[in-house]
């Protein structure tokens, strides 16, 4: 058991930034209501966030305890180290449809019309889901059904029994979504821009009819036995509880699942691109979706907090960020612009994001290209440094609002591989950012000359073609009958 | 991006659930602490300390629904102006910033005037007025401190400053730190007090691209916008939230201030804050900031009502997307009984896995990958609409689908549900609205609906009385009343065959 017995204390900043903009000259200014907000203090505020504890069952599931007794409820969510990325060549969707089944598809000893019915009685909750990274599960009860839901969720996980006709659902509800699949323009983008991002990786692979098809039941039982071991499982459990007597709960409904060896196949990461890519889908559609971007910097990289402030000036951080501002206050050429970035284990994501109606779409890009290239060329001084980094102090308060989310928080570090010190140490990690590190995160990492421009619209009503940015590669997507 | 408003919103209710009072501490009734200020602004405020921060919502009784025909989309462009600052806040000197503004409104409207002449607009005339505006706006820049409110609320910590717009309310959100409670009271008052809309042409912009974005680049979206302007043919349900295509970009800064100036009173405004609070301090705080707002005489509430529908009604939108239905029947608003029953039934025909739609139609037939039921569309101001969307699987059709739906209304008018079954849709209920009070923004969203719609934030909790009121032959009964032929509005999503 980690004990830490070091509390934190959070100091919230009491921020004020004279002179980034010269106050207002109105004619009320005498009136003490309406005093200029940037000269305003407020008393410092002191907090002592809540931290679960770890501890380690015998089979060698990590769990986060977390006691919150305000409302008679338990929330358990769970983390498995598995992910579509592990989807076998030729089968991509296994890995999803496997969470789905899993919890669909009954047990050895209940049927999954039981289970549903035993749960809904309830108003319980149990829930499996696949992301690119990791799997997860969920839980939710009242107190007094917990004992029982546990149960539930326990034989889930220990003795799945991947119902045929589950399995076949499954699979239809699959085939179906691909049907749909260019239907939205936003999941069409994402979509492709996300396999030429993470080409010749398996990272790229999205799902098809033919691999679907390809399914079979033993496949999803296999990808199960393979990933879905105690010792490969976190567990962040919050709510009404005493941490004791869950501990000796969660050894009661896993006894008999003991630890296995698990070999992770080896996935190699995905590597950066040379050049510059376009590629442009053609649907007849009034706006168009606009993706730029590129692989960035993985967790734990030393220029990882100045990137994330860069990112919050230049496209992150709302209606201040540069993108914003230039794009959607000042030009109206767009609801939904700015950029994002996703630090993950071994790389990570940039973008920049923008829809605008089709006959300005040649314009925003270029905005886009420009606005990004300013970052390197005037990179942002103290002002917005100062701005971005107060922002992301103060706001850090709220990663405590919620005793599941803190759980869940600390159990997504161990499974990230960063120090346990991470959320401790976040401010001040923040607040050491200099305007010399954002000048070098802005010229080492920002890659416009080397980004995928990835845009779904309708060509034929752009203000200029896309050809006048280099050469276009057209994706077709498919029709089906 | 921000300011998001859901355009067909699910439904607000079927979340607010009643709590049997053994089942634990966390009593509202003794914990909501209630106070009207002079000028009539309701305050509501509850204590949380979980974490020091606070959740505060401000929501006013006006949204689409107070909209006039020829001006659809005002209550949500009023919404983003709201962003654009005060006298004090955005600008760097309103004095000589309000000549330009009043310039800028005179040129736009002469330049509406002219263009308005079609093929005899003075051209030469045009040419010049569009010169001026440029000139003018670019003299404008030299006074603006762009996103000033924006920038303010974030360097302290903000999260989820934003608003959201509706049929029947527009709420104004932000969590701050605990101790920010002044900072928000000071730029919230103001906004109340002395709104700037400024950039109001380029936000007509900004919306329209909103509305390509949330409608016309989405095939079901469009689906909703027509079945809900066929279902209503009187009532301004039927039009959209964001406002027809036609309207918004002619939408006047006038009328839209005048639209404020008639709605944003503080009678029609729930201040409601959540979280780490001492009721009495903050009392002081709020009373000292928003008591001085002007008491206001409120508009005489809309008289049109939905005549009873004569027969069915079905619609067609045809796109290159694939198949959509939906069904829907008119039925009275809350606090009417009948409400509750109609919530109850959403309940058993799709919610969860053991429902009775997904039971059949996913599970069984396989004729569906996705259905479910809605209750309360697309407010609940005024009466409204019960609500059926269904999704093919290929090669399955709407048609199908919509038999396989009618009858199953009709075994809710022929068979007597089954009291475990009417159970379990109780108990989930009354589980849901448990795991949905511990946070501070739900929380403050509810009891700002509650005051907001139907008078008094208990509403949320009588309600949850209400469903467990409710009795197997209630069912049948409701069922027989509004889910007949004469009362029902289909609309399917047609795939187009041609290539585009």
């Amino acid at each position: 058991m980690n004990r830490r017995a070091r509390k934190v204390l959070i100091c919230i900043f009491s921020v004020l930034l004279l002179g980034y903009f010269p106050p207002g000259m109105g004619n009320c200014q005498d009136d003490e209501l309406l005093k200029n907000p940037r000269e305003m203090t407020f008393p410092p505020l002191s907090f002592n966030p809540p931290k679960a504890e770890r501890s380690v069952l015998s089979n060698g599931m990590v769990v986060y305890l977390l006691e919150n007794p305000e409302l008679p409820l338990i929330r358990v969510s769970a983390l498995i180290r598995t992910g579509s990325v592990f989807d076998p060549p030729g089968l991509s969707g296994l890995a999803e449809m496997t969470a789905r089944v899993l919890r669909n598809g009954g047990t050895l000893f209940q049927t999954p019309q039981t289970i549903n019915q035993t749960l809904e009685m309830m108003g319980a909750q149990v829930e499996f889901s696949m992301e690119m990274e990791w799997g997860s599960a969920s839980l939710f009860a009242r107190k007094q059904d917990f004992p029982r839901v546990l149960s539930i969720f326990a034989d889930l996980l220990i003795n799945p029994g991947f119902d045929p006709p589950q399995v076949d659902l499954a699979k239809k509800a699959a085939l179906e979504a691909i049907r749909r699949s260019n239907d939205n323009p936003e999941e069409i983008a994402y979509r492709e821009f996300r396999r030429v991002l993470y080409r010749g990786n398996p990272r790229g692979e999205v799902p098809t009819l033919e691999s679907i098809e390809q399914i079979q039941r033993g496949d999803l039982i296999a990808f199960y036995r393979k990933f879905f071991q105690p010792n490969n499982i976190f567990l962040g459990i919050s709510g009404d509880f005493k941490k004791k007597e869950m501990i000796e709960s969660l050894e009661k409904a896993l006894s008999g699942w003991s630890r296995a060896l698990v070999e992770l196949p080896f996935i190699p990461l995905p590597s950066p691109q040379e050049g510059k890519s376009i590629y442009y889908a053609s649907k007849d559609l009034p706006q168009s979706t606009i993706l730029l971007g590129h692989l960035s910097l993985p967790l734990g990289h030393p220029d990882y907090f100045p990137f994330q402030v860069l990112n919050f000036i230049l496209g992150g951080g709302g209606f201040n960020s540069r993108l914003t501002q230039e794009i959607r206050s000042n030009q109206g050429l767009a609801y939904a612009v700015g950029s994002f970035y996703r630090g993950r284990v071994g790389y990570g994501v940039f973008g920049t994001f923008c829809q605008t109606k089709s006959k300005s779409t040649h314009r925003v890009i270029s905005l886009l290209y420009e606005i990004i290239e300013g970052m390197k060329k005037n990179p942002p001084g103290s002002e917005a440094l100062d701005w971005a980094k107060n922002a992301l102090i103060n706001q850090f308060i709220f990663s405590f609002t919620s005793s599941a989310e803190v759980a869940q928080q600390q159990m997504k570090l161990e499974y990230d591989g960063l120090p346990d010190d991470y959320l401790e140490k976040y401010q001040e990690r923040v607040s050491a950012v200099t305007l010399e590190d954002l000048g070098r995160a802005a010229r080492d990492h920002l890659h416009p000359e080397k980004s995928i421009l990835m845009v779904v619209g309708k060509g034929e009503d752009f203000d200029r073609p896309l050809s006048s940015f280099g050469a276009v590669q057209q994706i077709e997507l498919k029709k089906y009958p | 991006m921000k300011r998001r408003f859901r355009p067909w919103g699910i439904l607000l209710v079927g979340l607010l659930f009643f709590i049997p009072q053994d089942l634990f501490s966390f009593s509202l009734e003794d914990r909501v602490k209630e106070y009207t200020l002079q000028n009539g602004m309701k305050v509501l405020m509850l204590e949380r300390h979980q974490s020091p921060t606070l959740s505060l919502h401000i929501r006013f009784r006006v949204g689409a629904v107070d909209e006039n025909l020829g001006r659809t989309g005002t209550a949500h462009l009023l919404e983003h102006m709201l962003f654009k600052g005060t006298q004090t806040l955005g600008t760097k000197n309103y004095v000589e910033e309000e000549k330009i503004l009043n310039r800028i409104d005179s040129v736009v409207m002469a330049i509406d005037t002219e263009k308005a002449k079609g093929e005899k607009a003075d051209k030469d005339f045009l040419k010049y007025l569009e010169e001026t505006l440029k000139n003018l706006r670019a003299e404008h820049k030299k006074y603006v401190v762009k996103d000033e409110i924006e920038f303010i609320y974030s360097q302290n910590g903000a999260m989820g400053f934003n608003a959201m717009t509706s049929q029947d309310t527009t709420t104004y959100v932000i969590n701050l730190p605990s101790n920010r409670l002044e900072l928000w009271a000071r730029v919230e008052s103001d906004r109340m007090l002395n709104p700037v809309l400024r950039d109001f042409y380029s936000e007509r912009d900004v919306v329209m691209e909103e509305r390509r974005r949330s409608i016309d680049s989405k095939p079901d979206r469009k689906l909703v916008e027509n079945f809900l302007a066929v279902s209503f043919i009187a009532h301004p349900y039927g039009r959209p939230i964001i406002g027809w295509p036609s309207d918004i970009p002619n939408l006047e800064k006038r009328a839209t201030e005048e639209f404020f100036r008639t709605f944003y009173s503080p009678a029609n405004t729930v201040l409601t804050l959540v979280g780490d609070l001492q009721p009495e301090e903050t009392l002081s705080v709020v009373k000292k900031y928003f008591e001085r707002i002007p008491k206001q005489i409120l508009p005489p509430p809309l008289k049109t009502r939905e005549p009873e529908q004569e027969g069915e009604r079905r619609i067609q939108v045809v796109d290159e997307s694939n198949p959509q239905l939906i069904i829907g029947f008119h039925k009275p608003n809350p606090p009417h009984e009948d409400d509750a029953v109609c919530e109850i039934i959403e309940g058993i025909l799709s919610s969860g896995r053991t429902s009775r739609l997904y039971r059949r139609l996913v599970e069984e037939e396989k004729t569906a990958v996705a259905v479910s039921a809605s209750n309360g569309y697309p407010g609940e101001r005024y009466p409204n609409l019960f609500v059926l969307f269904a999704t093919p699987r290929h090669p399955h059709t709407a048609e199908e689908l919509e038999k396989a739906l009618l009858e199953e209304l009709d075994r809710l008018k022929l068979e007597v549900v089954g009291e475990e079954e009417l159970q379990k849709i109780k108990n989930q209920i009354q589980t849901d609205f448990l795991r949905r009070l511990d946070s501070n923004s739900r929380l403050a969203f509810w009891l700002s609906y509650g005051q907001s719609l139907f008078g008094d934030w208990r509403y949320i909790l009588e309600r949850m009385k209400s469903y467990d009121k409710v009795t197997v032959e209630d069912v049948r009964r409701v069922a027989r009343k509004y889910f007949t032929p004469r009362n029902r509005t289909v609309a399917t999503l047609v795939k187009s065959t041609e290539s585009p």
